[in-house]
């Protein structure tokens, strides 16, 4: 029986191997999402369109005391989200320095590289919640106003309503 | 409680003497947008429901013109229209869903209205919800109005300072205010309890240790294998002694679990499946919600299917969610996931009719 190790060359063949079967698949995907993107972004620019064609005929025809109310209670409504997401912001920086200060020295130079990069991971969370919860509270507003017109609006709005 | 090596088994679900017409349901955020699908969808199998954070039926169709797509536009109506509105104008439309109701009925394809009027409906939602707003929640207790239910028969509850969950009085369980997985909160009452008391008059109290049996049985067999439907390879059903071995008559209430509370969901960080650091939610909510004690005393079946997540592929469904967006349809501009044709709604029924209910 032949008890020589398998020399490093040979034992990183099967790695590779899958490495170069899973790169077709990730090209499609990747293809097809960047496809996706500009349907979004194009349903993003009809929807402004539509809110900007759907508030002069609201302007038009339709405008009066509760209309104006409803609005006023709208951005009430944002103002408050947004400030709600500046409060989480602080917050979550007041928890990171909290946890830059209760770090203790690392024993090993694997543990140290380990602690530098969890509190860069944590700052990246930061931002990347702060971003998607800002894209999504404009997103809302934009579909919530889009949605408040054509309730308005009925037949003459310009967008699509439900079933 | 049977012995370990009795619920360690993966057993078929049974048939039990049911009383038929007298089940009924109750769930947590996607799970209360389920119990509405389902009710309507079967409503000739249930006399009551419980709602804890859910919006009407078809909520996520309010609005087409959300997006050129039909699947996005879907999307984005349930997330900024039935779950998180800036306000009670741009929130669901319980007058137009009402109808639609109606439609679909007329159109066969969910039981008659009519059956809905002497049902008996639970609605709760937390004031400090920030998941699934109040005013999503208050168009539900509207829509069931509308639709005909005794007013009488509907106890709605909104003045609790609660967070996106359902409430135990366990100590271990996340503060009453917070909107956190697991979603199970702390106050001062067992809001199953108090759901079941509201769907069935002059209950016993719970029983303080149990004598019946949790059983793990494989719900495949109820969606035909396919992964479409997005549900676990197990279901759970807690069925009483007196049940089992005496006989006795007994109803089937089903409890349908929120978004990553499923018992096989596996937290999603940075788009991938965290799969050393699964969180047992499921379990929790199987064993400490506080169902069972009160089915133990009472001759009622706990039915706890399971939804699993799947992100990427053909579904878009990482949280584990019931669908209540038309995940599941095979044509995103026709979805079914609401009628008795959907894939969902069809395995939960099949489970029910299994059960003997």
């Amino acid at each position: 029986m032949d008890d020589s190790p398998t020399p490093p060359s040979t034992s990183l063949v099967p790695a590779a191997s899958a490495l170069q079967r899973s790169v077709p698949a990730a090209h499609a995907a990747a293809v097809q999402d960047s496809l996706k993107a500009p349907v979004l972004l194009g349903g993003w620019a009809v929807r402004a369109a539509g809110n900007g064609i759907d508030t002069g005929k609201l302007l038009a025809f339709g405008m009066n005391l509760q209309t104006w109310d409803e609005l006023f209670q709208m951005q009430q409504a944002i103002l408050q989200r947004l400030m709600q997401q500046q409060q989480d912001w602080l917050r979550g920086w007041t928890v990171w320095n909290q946890e830059r200060a209760s770090i203790k020295g690392a024993n090993t130079v694997s543990k140290l590289v380990e602690q530098e990069f969890n509190l860069m991971a944590q700052i990246g969370q930061l931002f990347f919640n702060q971003t998607t919860n800002l894209v999504a509270l404009q997103e809302n507003v934009e579909v919530a106003y889009a949605y408040w017109l054509n309730e308005k609006l009925g037949p003459l709005s310009s967008s699509v309503k439900g079933r | 409680m049977a012995s370990d090596t009795d619920n360690s088994r993966i057993v078929q679900l049974g048939t039990y003497n049911v009383k038929k017409g007298e089940s009924s349901v109750s769930g947590l955020s996607s799970g209360a947008f389920m119990t509405v699908q389902l009710h309507l969808a079967h409503s000739s199998s249930f006399s009551g429901v419980g709602v804890v954070a859910g919006g009407p039926f078809r909520c996520a169709e309010s609005f087409r013109g959300a997006a050129v797509l039909a699947a996005d536009a879907y999307v984005q109506s349930a997330e900024y229209i039935c779950m998180s509105p800036l306000t009670a104008q741009t929130g669901p439309n319980a007058g137009h869903l009402a109808q639609l109701a109606r439609e679909t009925a007329q159109a066969g394809r969910i039981d008659e209205i009519a059956n809905l009027a002497d049902d008996r409906v639970y609605i709760f939602t937390g004031s400090r919800d920030t998941v699934v707003y109040s005013d999503v929640v208050r168009c539900t207790q509207q829509f069931y109005e509308r639709l005909g239910v005794a007013p009488g028969n509907i106890k709605f509850v909104d003045t609790v300072p609660a967070g996106h969950s359902i409430i135990t009085d366990n100590p271990e369980d996340s503060l009453l205010g917070v909107n956190q997985p697991p979603y199970i909160n702390q106050g001062d009452f067992m809001q199953s309890h108090e759901i079941l008391k509201h769907i069935y008059a002059g209950l016993n109290a719970p029983s303080k240790y149990l004598n019946g049996r949790l059983i793990r049985f494989d719900q495949r067999e109820f969606f035909d294998k396919n992964e479409r439907a997005s549900m676990s390879d197990f279901g759970y059903a807690y069925v009483p002694r007196a049940v089992e071995e005496e006989k006795k008559p007994a109803r089937v209430h089903i409890v349908l679990h929120g978004c990553k509370q499923g018992y096989g969901y596996v937290n999603y960080v940075y788009g991938q499946a965290d799969v050393a650091n699964q969180a047992p939610y499921g379990n929790r909510y199987i064993t400490t919600t506080g169902y069972n004690e009160m089915a133990d005393s009472n001759d009622i079946i706990v039915l706890y299917p399971q939804a699993k997540g799947a992100d990427g592929g053909g579904l878009q469904n990482p949280d584990g969610c019931w669908d209540w967006w038309g995940y599941t349809s095979l044509d995103p501009e026709q979805p079914d996931y609401y009628s008795r044709d959907a894939i969902q709604i069809k395995a939960l029924y099949r489970m029910l009719s299994r059960l003997g209910g």
